[in-house]
């Protein structure tokens, strides 16, 4: 059972992805961007689903994603236009493919109504490009058959209609039914990678059944065509099922075989040789195949000319084509030039159309297991060699070259190993779209998502907690900063309103921006609503960027009435909240009429981090030297006092808070003397710069960064620590938090922030 | 510095049969942890300070790579700090998945008891000792106090 619930996780992994490949290809040919190899990877996307389903017995979803599979087809054969209309009924298809994946997942249940109309709209779509008249859409109840179709597992080009049932007539006949179906496969049945064996095995699910090969038409083995079809199955079959679930079974190849069923209402006759050796065999074997196991077996006798066809036909030969084929379990001896392409079309699920990078599946634990090695590996070259140079060792020796190879090798050892973690933010952003589609439709509001820097590498774990709060932030940005399409016309914008989501790397940390071109913060509404709940004292005086801060305070919500979208009691403290979680920090800059941009920075953990060694104190601490701009001794005639303890330093022009490390980490408790030191100038991520105080720079460094979190827990001021050469700890400065908390001290605003965070 | 590899056969099951403790000193008293808690007993390498941690902290050593924090348990116990020298020991610890150290004065004694010799904590000591010494018992005329270790290091909001 756990080996089943493996591969049912695995295969919710893998249409996870599908889906991503899904909807970036349907978005690439939206804006144009596609070839074929775009439509063959969305075809190829939702028919792995498709079969994935089919072996999980997951009806609903092998029936739906049939349906736009088909439809897909048509777009592939280049009889349907991918025009905008079609598109937006794709993209709606696929989402809902995506919730019938959930569902399937995690059980609830579909919105059956929406996908019994797309259901329609997608045949709709088929019919209008084989040029027939669009059927009349059906009562959504009725034109989705509940049932779905049989197991499927990987059925290739379909033209899929509707097949018409007359239910009434059926309803009466129930109990015992007995059917004779004659069931002739053409060749092109084959070719499309279906096969007779899986109807037959279908077949017998039903009920009792006979099945009578006709192989009369074999002809002598120079004349076969290896591609050709001379079986006729006559099936005897005894059934409580009624005649719709027997078709069902030949759904998908009804139109590239002859098939009768007819119902039998007398006692079969005795037509059925089932006494047969070949025949019974036959019938042995498809009982003993276990369903999601390919067919081991060669082919012999009567069977090759069945399977022989399972080889694509020669007039398709882009490897796109064997992709459908490389879900289905095909007979691999019979076809292995096939098999080996088809192997290649399976592989290619991480990439949209082409380009299918080869990737295996690893366990996070092990990788992270070997990133710690290779950091213990790392640190004890730099030790070694350190000490051999202070036991005298020269730098022109051989030994030396010896170690500056060593330290190279181990690197690039240490680059690749980290690399294997680094994963593009993509995959988040990928799912951008659809969200912001439905809050789109919901809102009422017009908007254009705008992705950039989505190759941008962060850790695997980083990615994985990013979802939720980047969500929150951009349907906040949709429902709350977005106006009204009508209000945008009348401040003189486009209808359309834009929201831009960009990932970029900065000062050691991944920095993703959620902006909108909205109405910007109510800064006036902002201040009341905060004043009314309490969180500031009426006569507060605020600078706008406290006000804007003011909306990350718990128990603060703009929203004067709840919409179905943002305020679901969920506030932007939680966001603020789930990203300290993460070690990150999140700071918002808005301009009235301009819009409001969100900035969440987030460390990249598990980097190696270019620092700044430093002497604070009797301690050695990090600076990452992405934060830092410039280094200079302030002479005493810069250093002014500014109310209190606190000090300014100015360079050149311009004035910038000093900020005495020593004293913010709780090193000492008396204020350095500004002259005898060094100040770091730093930028903070909302670019206010700050001089930071420190006694002594030592040099510069790449550093691996050590969890605090893992042993201890998050220190206020430090951002990690590292082992030095020495191999004892040294603390990396969270620079953006000690120029932050050394602001605070004193300030009635900052305190509540402080309190609010912890 | 030695390094305690715990018993293969772990038949702590029954209540009956015997469990091993490492004893350790703290000033004049003697206490005592479960020893399949104890991962590993080092000396006394200088700990890095943590900004704003509680005084029982004493910092964050280098454990083969891993940053390990050190816990003086004297403070910790609400007794006076212990001041490390060459000779103190760090009784390094795992309580589920974190590893942290124990600043002891020295490791006595390797002890196997059964629960019965276990008594509870006499009313007399501190609140702060009572949640840390799970029980007492005699051997051979000492005294020496069971430690859980669980909830030694500070607590956390966001759970580290």
């Amino acid at each position: 059972m756990d080996a089943m619930a493996e591969i049912r996780a695995t295969f919710f992994e893998e249409c996870a992805e599908q889906l991503a490949d899904l909807e970036a290809g349907l978005l690439a040919i939206e804006n144009g961007e596609a070839d074929s190899d775009t439509v063959n990877a969305v075809f190829r996307a939702v028919h792995s689903i498709k079969g994935g389903a089919g072996a999980f017995s997951l009806d609903d979803l092998v029936h739906f994603a049939h349906v736009f599979e088909t439809t897909l087809d048509e777009m592939r054969s280049g009889r349907l236009d991918s025009s905008e209309k079609v598109l937006k009924i794709m993209l709606r298809s696929a989402d809902a493919l995506a919730d019938l994946v959930t569902v399937a997942r995690d059980g609830g249940s579909a919105d059956a109504e929406r996908n019994a109309g797309l259901i329609d709209e997608l045949k709709g779509l088929v019919a209008l490009a084989k040029g027939e008249e669009p059927p009349a859409p059906k009562a959504a109840g009725a034109s989705a058959p509940s049932d779905g179709p049989v197991y499927d597992d990987g059925m290739g080009d379909l033209d899929f209609t509707p097949v018409a049932v007359d239910l009434g007539d059926l309803m009466g006949i129930g109990g015992d039914n007995r059917f004779r179906i004659v069931f002739k496969p053409s060749p092109r049945m084959y070719a499309k990678a279906n096969e007779a064996n899986r109807v037959l095995r279908d077949v017998y699910t039903l009920g009792e059944a006979k099945v009578a090969c006709n192989i009369s038409e074999v002809p002598l083995l120079p004349a076969i065509d290896p591609e050709g079809a001379y079986l006729t199955f006559t099936i005897e079959l005894s059934t409580a099922e009624s005649e719709e679930k027997v078709r069902e079974v030949f759904e998908f190849v009804e139109f590239d075989c002859d098939l009768t069923i007819e119902a039998v209402h007398d006692a079969p006759d005795g037509e059925i040789d089932a006494d047969d050796p070949d025949i019974a065999d036959i019938l042995a074997r498809i009982r003993a195949t276990p369903d999601d196991e390919p067919l081991e077996t060669p082919a012999k006798d009567e069977e090759e000319p069945k399977d022989a066809p399972e080889m694509r036909e020669p007039e398709e030969p882009k490897a796109t084509a064997a992709a459908p084929a490389a879900r289905t379990p095909a007979p691999a001896p019979a076809a292995p030039a096939a098999a080996a392409k088809a192997d290649a079309g399976g592989d290619g699920k991480g990439g949209a159309g082409g380009g299918a990078a080869q990737t295996i599946r690893v366990d996070l634990e092990r990788v992270d297991r070997l990133i710690d090695l290779v950091g213990e590996l790392v640190i004890h070259q730099v030790m070694l060699s350190q000490r051999a140079y202070q036991a005298g060792l020269a730098r022109a020796s051989d030994v030396a070259v010896g170690f500056d190879e060593l330290e190279q090798l181990t690197r690039e050892i240490q680059d690749s190993v980290m690399a294997i973690r680094a994963q593009p933010v993509k995959s988040v952003f990928q799912r951008l779209p659809r969200l912001v589609r439905e809050v789109a439709d919901i809102s009422g509001k017009q908007v254009r998502l705008i992705t950039e820097g989505e190759w941008t590498e962060v850790d695997k774990t980083v990615i994985e907690r990013l979802a939720d709060p980047l969500t929150h932030m951009i349907r906040n940005a949709i429902d709350h900063g977005l106006e009204k399409p009508a209000d945008r016309l009348a401040a003189g914008k486009a209808e359309e309103g834009v929201v831009r989501v960009a990932a970029m790397h900065r000062s050691g940390r991944i920095v993703i921006e959620i902006s909108d071109d909205g109405a910007g913060i109510n800064r006036k509404r902002v201040k009341e609503i905060a004043i009314k709940k309490g969180l500031i004292p009426a006569e507060a005086n605020l600078s706008d960027e406290e006000i804007d801060n003011l909306i990350f305070l718990p128990g603060f919500s703009t929203a004067e009435k709840i919409s179905s979208l943002s305020g679901r009691g969920v506030g932007m403290d939680v966001v603020k909240r789930s990203i300290q979680a993460l070690g990150g920090r999140v700071s918002i800059a808005s301009k009235p009429g301009r819009g409001s941009t969100f900035t969440m920075s987030l460390p990249l953990t598990l980097a190696v981090l270019d620092g700044m060694i430093v002497s604070v104190g009797d301690q050695t601490v990090v600076v990452p030297l992405t934060a830092i701009i410039e280094t200079l001794q302030p002479k005493a005639s810069e250093v002014k006092s500014f109310g209190g303890d606190a000090r300014l330093v100015q360079v050149r022009d311009t004035f910038m808070p000093l900020v005495d490390v020593a004293r913010e980490l709780g090193y000492s408790y008396e204020l350095a003397n500004a002259t005898g030191g060094v100040a770091i100038l730093v930028e903070a991520e909302n670019g206010a710069r700050s001089a930071l105080l420190v006694d002594a720079i030592q040099g510069q460094r790449q550093v691996v960064i050590k969890s605090l979190e893992a042993n201890y827990g998050r220190v206020p001021g430090i951002a990690a620590a590292t082992i030095l050469g020495d191999g004892r700890v040294a603390l990396i400065l969270d620079v953006d938090a000690v120029v932050a908390t050394s602001r605070v001290e004193g300030n009635f605003f900052n305190s509540g922030m402080q309190h609010a965070a912890e | 510095m030695t390094t305690v590899s715990p018993p293969q056969n772990d038949n702590r099951n029954d209540p009956r049969s015997a469990r091993e403790l490492i004893a350790f000193c703290i000033g004049e008293q003697e206490f005592c942890v479960d020893i399949m808690s104890v991962r590993e007993i080092r000396g006394w390498t200088t700990a890095t300070p943590l900004p704003h941690a509680p005084s029982y902290v004493n910092g964050v050593i280098n454990l083969r790579g891993a940053v390990l924090p050190i816990v003086d348990l004297a403070a910790r116990l609400g007794f006076p700090r212990t001041v490390p020298t060459a000779r103190s020991v760090i009784i390094v610890v795992r309580v589920e998945q974190q590893l942290f150290g124990l600043l002891v004065d020295a490791v006595s004694d390797i002890l196997t008891i059964t629960d019965d010799l276990l008594q509870p904590t006499p009313d007399l000591a501190s609140d702060l000792a009572k949640t840390f010494v799970r029980g007492v018992m005699a051997i051979e005329g000492r005294m020496i106090s069971l430690i859980a270790t669980d909830n030694v290091l500070p607590p956390f909001q966001a759970a580290a």
